[in-house]
């Protein structure tokens, strides 16, 4: 992997982006962004399965007016971070907090592929409901802890 | 749940968030006072988020150590005049800047006098 990363940031993309004035904080700026949408969104459903927020709403609307959010939010987050990615490869593969931050990545996505093929599968029996089944608020809840560890994580990539 | 305890167990999970408290840009440098030392330049990083200057720099002991000063954002350093050619390999130079509280050879660059007599400011 670490030939990869040397051969990744030699490439004109990763030292275009590494020497660039203004195109390195605008890749961030969109990784921002799109982190407003993923994280918004999913935290906005998880707080629904905990019963803490939209009440009144179904469960199965709400998971299906937010989830393409949490798509396009995740795409984005894909591309602009594998940019700055490219841009200092080396580093950031050898950094630790960017390696819990892609285990933590692949640990929310497990999480999300167990919930929706077990506990929402029952949606229908639970979809009106203000206080749902304790799976439900569980996985809300692990779903909350997780992406804060990735946003901190993601955070700490520049301090560790 | 109530919505006082639902607040407060909200304010503990961010609370519990570490990035919230760790850090501030400047928390790894001792900035109660600069220090200055001569040397010579081994390596200059134009990158982001940061510029690097690689130098041998001679400490108040005489001892002389490769270090690694910190410059501001690439944007930050054009508006101070800065380009990639600034500073070259080989140059003898004077770097003030404030210290890694850790004690190692790293500091973040206040300012940095040139051979040609210049001195530019390294951060903000």
């Amino acid at each position: 992997m670490l030939p990869f990363c040397r051969w990744l940031e030699q490439t004109s993309l990763g030292a275009g982006v590494r020497e660039s004035l203004w195109l390195f904080p605008a890749i961030e700026t969109l990784h921002l962004l799109g982190m407003a949408a993923l994280v918004g969104t999913t935290a906005v459903f998880d707080f629904r399965l905990l019963g803490w927020m939209l009440r009144r709403e179904r469960v199965s609307e709400l998971a299906g007016r937010l989830l393409p959010w949490s798509w396009a939010g995740f795409a984005v987050q894909v591309v602009t971070g594998a940019l700055l990615f490219t841009s200092e490869a080396v580093k950031v593969y050898t950094n630790p907090a960017f390696r819990v931050k892609m285990l933590l990545i692949f640990l929310a996505g497990v999480h999300a592929l167990i919930f929706h093929s077990s506990i929402y599968r029952n949606v229908a029996s639970w979809d009106d409901s203000g206080v749902l089944p304790a799976g439900a608020k569980v996985a809300g809840f692990v779903s909350i802890l997780l992406w804060i560890g990735i946003v901190a994580a993601g955070r700490f990539i520049g301090f560790v | 749940m109530n919505r006082k305890a639902r607040a407060v167990l909200l304010v503990g999970l961010l609370l519990g968030v570490p990035s919230l408290w760790a850090h501030h840009g400047n928390a790894p440098f001792d900035m109660t006072h600069t220090v200055r030392m001569q040397g010579t330049v081994r390596d200059f990083q134009w990158i982001n988020p940061h510029a690097l200057i690689h130098a041998d720099l001679k400490d108040e002991k005489g001892k002389v150590a490769n270090w690694r000063l910190e410059l501001g954002s690439l944007g930050m350093l054009s508006r101070f005049g800065w380009t990639r050619n600034t500073v070259k390999r080989g140059d003898q130079v004077t770097a003030e800047g404030f210290r890694a509280k850790d004690g190692s050879a790293y500091m973040c660059l206040v300012s940095i006098d040139l051979p040609n007599g210049q001195s530019m400011r390294g951060s903000p």
